[in-house]
């Protein structure tokens, strides 16, 4: 269900369906979406955009192409900002400080630097396998030789990729199989540790069992951190994710946990979509 | 109204549509080889041609000796030192000026008309003739400036000429990065000066070598701008040397020496009356062209190492 009046007290108690997943506790959130416009030029594509995002949760945003669940994903880490002529409205409250990343005043930097980001298309660096992971800490200052040794090490094997790379570290990662670039890139996510990942369509790109790979680490990541990840794969959202949201043309037409949205929606869009009726 | 099917159009059969595109790609695949055949065969009869007239001449005098009024005895140290010297100071000035412009074009500069007419007027100067450079090198270095007729001034010269090939080179090898490297970098939350010096430039350094190698190739046969700011066609004497055995062991006393190079030696034996003279110009030429074969050599194993480091 949609949340049109989320108030001050959506910090500790969202609705009573996420208090049901969080077992009576209230649930905290990491962030919150709060009335987003978003527009390229003139063209709107987010329109007053609710959405609570629960710590340590999986959040998973689907709809048809062109509903602006990616765009809704990049305003998180300010990738917006790249291109001119690109606006944002309305807040998106990181916690637990509470500040509105997506302000003007607050530097996009400051987004990316605690917020990670893995795309569509497995993008790793034209460097070695360690420099790729290094390559959040090299960013952040941190060069002293063990700390980033350690680190690289830990990420890679939260990405189950080290056993897979752990001698060929040196080399260059455009040898890595597609479905190991996308773990090498989660593995660069993870090495600064980050308050939120974000993650574009990431095994749109990788074959059956690669994915099969990727979806078994976000379940292994669920609880450590708190991921929100873009699908068009219904299935894929239905099995991973805790909550689930649903945007059309802009709108965020409804949000809830991940089990009421796949087999007991409110709304007569939400439904027609997941039967597969359009998009 | 009448129907458009009236007159049906006979329909070439599938074995009709497959032979017809086979002819044409054997067509064209005649066309583009003879094209570079012939091309291949003019430049191949001028190295030819070079090599029966010169290559009996070269030899370790040819090479470490003074021009002289000799045709026999001439030979040419001073030109190759003079070539070799002026190069490292375009290179030195041209390749940082023109990566550092480029990279502030694609990636640090508005997007606005003042941009797009500095880019435009980039891209055009690429094309103006080599000798507008000399008589601005004579007007402002030589006379305004006092400079001299030397081997900075040459090198400066030859720099501002080949400036805009390296700026353009840099910017399309940048713009050719993917956008991918560029957003992956950000997202993990490195600044500008990061993304371009850590992620962008050593992903477009193949180009940008590329662009340098280009422009180093234009430098070192250039003739006009180098008479014009009047380099000697006569000089029996070496440069200061850059090293020396007392402290501080280098100096640069050697750029403000006269000069002369691999192009202006050959001008000048070319139009001398006796034969003998004719044959030290096409020893000279063959030597250029070397040097110059030389230099792409290099460029093209300098790029296979990075792309293979990069593969």
């Amino acid at each position: 269900m949609l949340q049109p009046g989320l108030s001050e007290n959506e910090m500790t108690a969202v609705t009573p369906a996420l208090d049901a997943v969080a077992s009576k506790e209230p649930a905290p959130l990491r962030a919150s979406v709060r009335n987003l416009n978003f527009f390229y030029g003139d063209n709107q594509a987010l329109k007053g955009v609710e959405l609570p995002i629960v710590e340590g949760k999986v959040t998973a945003l689907i709809g048809p192409s062109g509903c602006g669940k990616s765009t809704l994903l990049r305003c998180f880490n300010r990738m917006h900002d790249l291109y001119p002529g690109n606006r944002y409205q309305g807040e998106i409250i990181l916690y637990p400080e509470g500040i509105n990343i997506v302000a003007p005043e607050v530097d996009p930097m400051l987004a990316r630097l605690r917020i990670g980001m893995v795309f569509q298309k497995p993008n790793p660096f034209p460097k070695s396998v360690y420099e790729n992971v290094a390559s959040g800490l090299h960013i952040r200052g941190i060069r002293n030789r063990s700390e980033v040794d350690g680190r690289v090490e830990a990420a890679l094997r939260q990405a189950a990729l080290w056993d897979e790379v752990k001698d060929r570290l040196q080399e260059s990662a455009y040898g890595l199989s597609g479905g190991q670039q996308q773990r090498l890139c989660i593995a660069r996510t993870l090495a600064p540790d980050p308050e939120l990942i974000l993650l574009d369509e990431p095994t749109s790109a990788l074959d059956p069992i690669a994915t099969a790979k990727i979806e078994e680490l976000m379940d292994e990541l669920r609880g450590a951190y708190t991921i929100v990840i873009v699908t068009h794969n219904m299935q894929q959202a239905a099995r991973i994710s805790d909550f689930t949201a649903f945007m059309h043309l802009g709108h965020m037409v409804e949000y809830d946990v991940a089990s009421l949205i796949f087999t007991n929606p409110t709304e007569e869009r939400t439904r027609s979509y997941i039967t597969g009726r359009f998009g | 109204m009448k129907p458009l099917a009236a007159q049906p159009s006979r329909r070439l059969s599938d074995a009709e549509i497959v032979a017809r595109a086979h002819r044409s790609d054997r067509n064209f695949a005649i066309l583009g080889l003879s094209v570079l055949v012939i091309s291949m065969i003019v430049l191949l009869s001028l190295i030819v041609d070079f090599m029966v007239d010169g290559l009996g001449r070269i030899d370790l005098d040819f090479l470490t000796s003074f021009p002289s009024r000799r045709a026999s005895e001439a030979g040419i140290l001073s030109a190759w030192v003079g070539t070799t010297l002026v190069m490292l100071v375009t290179t030195a000035l041209a390749v940082p000026l023109g990566v550092a412009a480029g990279l502030y074009l694609e990636e640090y500069a508005p997007r606005n008309w003042i941009t797009h007419l500095i880019e435009i007027n980039v891209t055009n100067l690429a094309g103006v003739p080599s000798i507008i450079y000399g008589l601005l090198a004579l007007g402002l270095f030589v006379q305004s400036l006092a400079m001299g007729q030397t081997i900075l001034v040459a090198g400066i010269t030859l720099a501002l000429l080949i400036l805009p090939i390296i700026i353009v080179a840099t910017r399309e090898a940048v713009r050719s990065i993917p956008l991918e490297i560029r957003e992956g970098a950000y997202a993990l939350g490195a600044d500008k000066w990061q993304t371009v010096s850590g992620y962008i430039l050593p992903t477009a350094r193949p180009g940008i070598l590329t662009g340098a190698i280009v422009g180093m190739s234009r430098a070192i046969g250039e003739t006009a701008p180098i008479i014009t700011i009047g380099a000697l066609t006569f000089i029996a004497f070496l440069p200061p040397s850059p090293v020396q055995d007392t402290f501080p062991f280098i100096n640069f006393n050697w750029l403000n020496s006269p000069f002369t190079v691999m192009p202006i030696q050959m001008f000048n034996w070319v139009s001398r009356p006796q034969a003998a003279f004719h044959v030290n110009a096409a020893a000279t030429g063959l030597i250029l062209l070397l040097m110059t074969l030389l230099m792409n050599a290099i460029a093209i194993w300098l790029r296979y190492k990075i792309r293979r480091s990069m593969r």
